[in-house]
């Protein structure tokens, strides 16, 4: 495998930090984005309300947590990009997202120049995520795509920026999510293992569930999806069983041999396609960081042939780091 | 066969990490403890523009076409019984003020027309709009409001409106009931604003949390909706003063909460059986709407159509360049 030279000298190891990332904010959309929102309406709650307490407070203690860990790893990959000596296309996108979030939580600019950043770097990392799995890049792209149009919804309705221009559409976001459906649907081609059994099985699993709860329960799950993914629930419930359930079948089965594949994804579905804050668009643009670093535990697969290649360096510097 | 792991990647050592993850953790509990948040909401706006025009409650008032509108998702109401709806995907919204009022004027796909709740299983379209009494304040719960957090509602219904307009106008003759003695009309006898004729087309609602929702006691808003196209246009209209401390003053400059609820009587939504929004901010302007507005008059929506297919070209482009030059071209490659 050839590797970029920012890589060999970024000294490398860093995937923990990303690992961590997506510890913290596993933990954060579990307790604090479900448990806490969904456990307030429960007829009775009050005669529980120590645990209650003490429970949100974890969830809101992960929540800072994982915003500094999302700092502290996309403020990395800019550090050893400029430390490289490389000013690319990726050092450009996470400085401008960065200075975007932090001049708008200052009150510096307005809030169309966060909404701007993030469709930018987006767009700006994409290519090097997608580069990593030419030719099976599709769910990539689709990926990208639908959170650049996300990024593209929040930018154009703020601060009327459509009034220059005419009107601006209002589809962006159906077309976002039936995006991201598909490229979750997708996202077993981004598989380089042979089908393992225990993935299949709970990748069916999960898209049995899904379509159960969604088919029981159909309001109640429509709104979990929105306030946790961003998804508002257009289209039949098999499509979101099949996107789950597939989605959580290439997580798995990537998990062992290609870590950044599954950290990405799981950074990717933790953020969301709402894009609420600076911290969840964040957690996307860590995502696609993550998708695009070389693949430490790709020689552990089985199948792969006594290795002939120089071992990758790990590094945060995704591969197209020009 | 590849079994073994690899060894340990260079890089931070455990002992390392473990100072590293306990500096994370203390700069969490520190914003934590001082309620510093380092991120920032990216929550929709809908911005209010200041217009020299009046769009009165003209719904398809020429300015309407100039001002964006803000697409909020809708979501079925799950809180309390009688629980559903769900079933309109989104309101489109668009704000204006003029001479100190406020004009907010709310758009959704509707495919089937119900103006008459006579009937024990006909229910009628409407939409609300929720804002909390206290600017600024934190943002009460968007089901009616807290105790500490009252919330001020619109109500506009189909039926009231055609109700009302055919009261004005003196049709429906045969469905007038020929007593007025209110011996006969108990509802209007007890103040029910829905059996009162002559009251507005828009309820001015008050409330502080589930089930103390009550019409306001001073304060009119004005509205006025309109079917065509399979698509419902409602204006709510209200001048900038708050009438009591349960409803908020307007003023340029300032942002506010607001949410939205939409009923579809075809769907037999009524009561809490409706789509409903969380909360997006409304900003109220002090730009003229016309300073910028008027290429956007112009041009339409094809002005989108040039920059979206500009930014796609120029996306391709740059993914050919990345994607399909071969990587020994590279010369960062070249020189690994």
């Amino acid at each position: 495998m050839t590797t970029n030279p920012s890589l060999q000298a970024s000294g490398g190891g860093e995937l923990w930090l990303i690992r961590a990332a997506v510890v913290a904010a596993g933990i954060e959309l579990v307790v604090l984005r479900l448990v806490t929102r969904t456990a307030i309406h429960i007829p009775g709650i009050s005669r529980v309300e120590s645990p209650y307490r003490v429970t949100a407070e974890m969830g809101r203690l992960a929540y800072y947590v994982a915003v500094v860990l999302v700092v502290v790893a996309l403020g990395s990959v800019l550090w050893r990009g400029l430390a490289a000596g490389r000013f690319g296309w990726n050092a450009v996108a996470i400085a401008w997202f960065i200075g975007a979030a932090g001049a708008t939580r200052l009150g510096l600019t307005s809030d169309s120049t966060l909404a701007w950043s993030v469709v930018g770097s987006v767009l700006m990392l994409l290519p090097a995520a997608l580069r990593r799995y030419q030719p099976r890049m599709l769910p990539i792209l689709l990926f990208g795509m639908s959170f650049a149009l996300a990024g593209l919804h929040a930018a154009t309705q703020v601060n009327g920026f459509g009034s220059i221009l005419g009107p601006a559409p209002t589809g962006f976001l159906p077309i976002a999510e039936a995006l991201t459906v598909l490229a979750c649907i997708a996202s077993p081609m981004l598989v380089r293992t042979e089908v393992r059994r225990a993935p299949l099985l709970i990748g069916a699993g999960v898209a049995l569930a899904t379509f159960m709860a969604l088919l029981a329960s159909p309001a109640t799950v429509k709104i979990l999806l929105l306030w946790n993914f961003g998804l508002a629930g257009y289209f039949p419930a098999f499509f979101y069983a099949v996107a789950f359930g597939a989605l959580a079948f290439t997580a798995l089965s990537s998990r062992s041999t290609d870590a950044p594949l599954a950290l990405g994804l799981a950074l990717l579905v933790f953020g969301g396609l709402g894009l609420h804050s600076s911290y969840q668009s964040g957690l996307v643009l860590l995502g696609l960081v993550a998708l695009a670093t070389t693949n430490p535990t790709r020689e552990t697969a089985a199948w792969i042939p006594e290795a002939s290649e120089p071992r990758p360096e790990v590094s945060l510097i995704p591969v197209a780091a020009g | 066969m590849l079994t073994r792991r690899p060894p340990r990647a260079p890089g931070w050592l455990p002992a390392r990490r473990t100072l590293f993850f306990a500096f994370v953790l203390l700069t969490a509990l520190i914003l934590r403890v001082t309620d510093v948040n380092p991120a920032v909401a990216q929550s929709q706006s809908i911005v209010a523009w200041r217009v020299d025009e009046s769009p009165d409650l003209d719904p398809d008032a020429p300015i309407w076409d100039e001002i964006q509108r803000m697409s909020v998702p809708l979501t079925s109401q799950q809180v309390t019984v009688p629980a559903g709806g769900g079933t309109v995907p989104s309101v489109r919204v668009s704000a204006a003020h003029h001479d100190r009022i406020l004009y907010l004027n709310v758009e959704w796909t509707d495919n089937t027309l119900n103006e008459a709740s006579g009937a024990p299983e006909e229910f009628t379209d409407a939409a609300a709009i929720q804002i909390p009494a206290e600017h600024g304040s934190s943002v009460p719960a968007v089901c009616m409001g807290q105790a500490d957090g009252a919330v001020n509602i619109w109500q506009w219904r189909a039926d009231r409106q055609k109700g009302l307009d055919q009261l004005g106008k003196g049709a429906d003759f045969v469905d007038v009931y020929p007593s007025t003695d209110e011996l006969f009309f108990p509802a209007q006898s007890a103040g029910n604003a829905l059996a009162t004729p002559g009251a507005d087309v828009v309820q001015n609602l008050v409330a502080s949390g589930f089930g103390t929702l009550e019409p306001a006691s001073v304060g009119v808003v004005a509205g006025q909706g309109r079917f065509s196209d399979s698509q419902w246009r409602v204006v709510f209209a209200r001048p900038f003063p708050a009438p009591d401390e349960f409803q908020p003053t307007f003023e340029e400059g300032l942002e506010f909460d607001v949410a939205f609820a939409v009923w579809d009587g075809h769907r037999g939504d009524r009561d809490g059986q409706k789509s409903v929004s969380s909360f997006v901010r409304l900003k109220v302007s002090d730009t003229t709407a016309g300073s910028f507005t008027a290429a956007g008059s112009e041009g339409g929506s094809s002005g989108w159509l040039i920059l979206l297919s500009a930014g796609l070209v120029a996306f391709v482009a740059y993914a050919v360049v990345v994607l399909v030059i071969p990587k020994r071209e590279r010369p960062e490659e070249e020189s690994a």
